[in-house]
């Protein structure tokens, strides 16, 4: 079955979803600006109050917490949606790149190997950095409900999925790596 | 190192390029690389058949020689 249909497609998808990632995050990034170093601009407040995007749950405060107010926690849902972004922007680059090298030039080849060991380091790094910040941010936020009857605290773990998830496809290119040198020697054998 | 003594063996058999890759199977080009000392490895079975075609030994298409610092396999 031919599938290079598929990896074109993702290709061109990547490349679509790359740039209207960057709008979106050139946007947050001078929004987050806005809040924290020109909090009574014109631009400021026509974006209304400060009210940060959690990844794994939605938040919405009756009344705006002190808590949105502090530097130190608009610092860090800066540092979240810029981690955010680049992650997304640079991992949408990558794919794309890879499957459309899939599809000019196969899979096995030398180029493959630099762009998932690229990928690998992506999700090892901003990805872990990503999901650090935005549990950080996220726990933080649920420290200042209040419950009657009960405590809530947020903590996870789930930056350790994309540090396990960098190594692992870090040890795919070299893998990979292997696999290459092995076809470039068959390719040279008469 | 090892070179080739293709162009030898085709000369004292009065065999061109092209007619030794249709006998064989192979090429020109992949035979004209294998002639001029540029692949890097050989399969058993162009071997085979290049013995069978030039009525020849491997020794006869290829002979090791102490390195000189000049192309071969």
């Amino acid at each position: 079955m031919n599938v290079n249909w598929f990896y074109k497609l993702g290709s061109i998808l990547c490349i679509i979803l790359f740039y209207f990632v960057s709008l979106i995050g050139l946007f947050a990034i001078a929004s987050h600006i806005g809040y924290l170093y020109f909090p009574n601009s014109a631009f400021t407040n026509s974006l209304g109050s400060f009210d940060p995007i959690y990844s794994y749950l939605v938040l919405n405060f009756e009344k705006q917490p002190e808590l949105y107010e502090k530097t130190s926690f608009l610092q860090l849902s800066f540092l979240s949606e810029l981690t955010t972004i680049l992650f997304a922007a640079v991992f949408l680059w990558l794919m794309h790149k890879f499957l459309k090298t899939i599809v000019q030039e196969g899979l096995f080849t030398y180029k493959n190997v630099s762009i998932l060991t690229k990928l690998g380091l992506t999700i090892g790094i901003l990805g872990t950095g990503f999901t650090y910040t935005s549990e950080l941010l996220t726990s933080k936020a649920v420290d200042e409900l209040e419950i009657t009857n009960a405590s809530v605290h947020y903590s996870s773990w789930f930056f350790i999925d994309t540090l396990i998830g960098g190594i692992l496809l870090i040890i795919i290119a070299s893998a990979l790596k292997t696999a290459v040198h092995a076809v470039e020697e068959n390719k040279q054998t008469i | 190192m090892i070179r080739i003594k293709l162009d030898v063996v085709m000369a004292q058999r009065k065999i061109s390029l092209n007619r030794l890759s249709e006998l064989v199977g192979i090429t020109p080009a992949n035979l004209s690389i294998l002639k001029n000392e540029k692949g890097k490895a050989v399969r058993f079975s162009t071997l085979d058949a290049l013995c069978k075609a030039l009525d020849c030994q491997p020794g006869d298409l290829m002979e090791y020689r102490e390195a000189d610092n000049e192309g071969g396999l």
